[in-house]
């Protein structure tokens, strides 16, 4: 019963990761790459175990913990850029504000 | 000794490239202005300088006209000083970082018409008569930019620390972009019109040296370096890059990489 709302969150995480393609290509890929895969995993709890096993990372369980810390950092990573593109966007205002108020010498000529 | 650099995306080792230039001769005490007889800038990043900043104009006042301060978002009376000294002040109302300082200055001499345009700290560290060294270089090489270096330059009381750190810059700088220099962290430069319109500044902070550097080595504008000295105070020590600030300017470039 729990599949259905972990699946459907790990989608909009997915969605919310492709959006943002065109601010970040790496967490737009990453993003709902992870997620897909978490969604398998969380569809075929079977999976995560095997591929634990695999990758020797011990339980399906531990599997699962590693994938979501994941797309937690590529979540922050996000947030991150976005933030640096909003003081960009800041730097931009500031600087005009900074022509269009800049004071001269008062004779027009410096000392 | 100065060494000449034709940027570019890593273009192959070239005898013109690489060769040894003369350094040219200073000229002598008069104006920048008219000895080049075209128009020279001088922008100067400026937060919270107020124990130095009116003596670092006074002393390029009879050499240079035209002065552009921008002031950081100080907190202190460096803007109050500057307009005092009767120069150009920009403010920017919050503080960005030296990057977007320089950035702003750059562009307001721009629009004042700058044909040359020179960076230049405002803690005191520069002396004004290599800013003539700068300009007689960008005119007898015909550079589009001329980076200062203190390691061409005169023997200095540079901290030995700080000369391992900027030593290890410089290899850093050579290793990412292939630029032979010598000095990647000077904040004295001299900028063509030309090479100040092509200049796209993102970094706001200290990672817009490197960042000026990489640019450089992408694109076809004729790079030199020429020999400068540095003077070091306890003011401007206690305000230079640490360590750990290498760190953040690594990350800064890095992640800048990663978005659009």
């Amino acid at each position: 019963m729990i599949k259905l709302p972990l699946v459907a969150l790990l989608l909009c995480c997915a969605l919310y990761g492709w959006r943002q393609r065109a601010l970040s290509p790496l967490v737009g890929f990453l993003t709902p790459l992870t997620c897909l895969i978490g969604s398998a995993l969380v569809i075929k709890p079977e999976w995560s175990s095997a591929a634990a096993k695999m990758l020797g990372v011990g339980r399906g369980v531990d599997l699962i913990l590693y994938i979501w810390t994941a797309i937690s950092i590529l979540i922050l990573a996000n947030i991150h850029f976005r933030l640096r593109a909003q003081h960009g966007m800041i730097t931009l205002l500031a600087r005009e504000i900074a022509i269009l108020e800049a004071r001269g010498p008062p004779n027009g000529d410096q000392a | 000794m100065k060494h000449d650099k034709i940027c570019g995306p890593r273009p192959p080792a070239s005898p013109v490239a690489r060769k040894p230039i003369r350094a040219g001769r200073l000229p002598g005490p008069r104006s920048a202005q008219s000895a080049a007889g075209t128009s020279v800038w001088i922008v100067i990043p400026s937060f919270n300088e107020g124990p130095v900043i009116d003596r670092t104009l006074a002393s390029l006042g009879p050499w240079l006209p035209n002065i552009a301060v921008v002031d950081d978002g100080s907190s202190d009376e460096t803007p109050r000083l500057a307009e005092a000294a009767g120069v150009h002040v920009l403010r920017h109302p919050v503080n960005l970082g030296q990057g977007a300082a320089l950035g702003t200055g750059i562009r307001y001499a721009l629009l004042q018409g700058a044909d040359f345009i020179v960076t230049f700290d405002a803690d005191g560290q520069h002396r004004p008569e290599d800013i003539l060294m700068l300009l007689a270089t960008a005119r007898q090489q015909q550079a589009d930019v001329v980076l200062g270096s203190r390691f061409l330059g005169a023997p200095d009381n540079m901290p030995r620390s700080r000369r391992w750190l900027l030593r290890t810059a410089a290899a850093y700088t050579r290793f990412s972009t292939g630029l032979e220099l010598t000095d990647a962290h000077n904040g004295l430069r001299l900028f063509t019109r030309k090479a100040a319109q092509q200049m796209r500044l993102r970094q706001n902070r200290m990672a817009h040296a490197s960042e000026i550097v990489e640019w450089l080595a992408s694109s076809d504008l004729r790079v030199v370096e020429a020999p400068v000295s540095i003077v070091y105070t306890d003011y401007s020590l206690g305000k230079g890059q640490s360590l750990f600030s290498s760190f953040n300017i690594l990350w800064d470039l890095w992640s800048s990489k990663l978005y659009q």
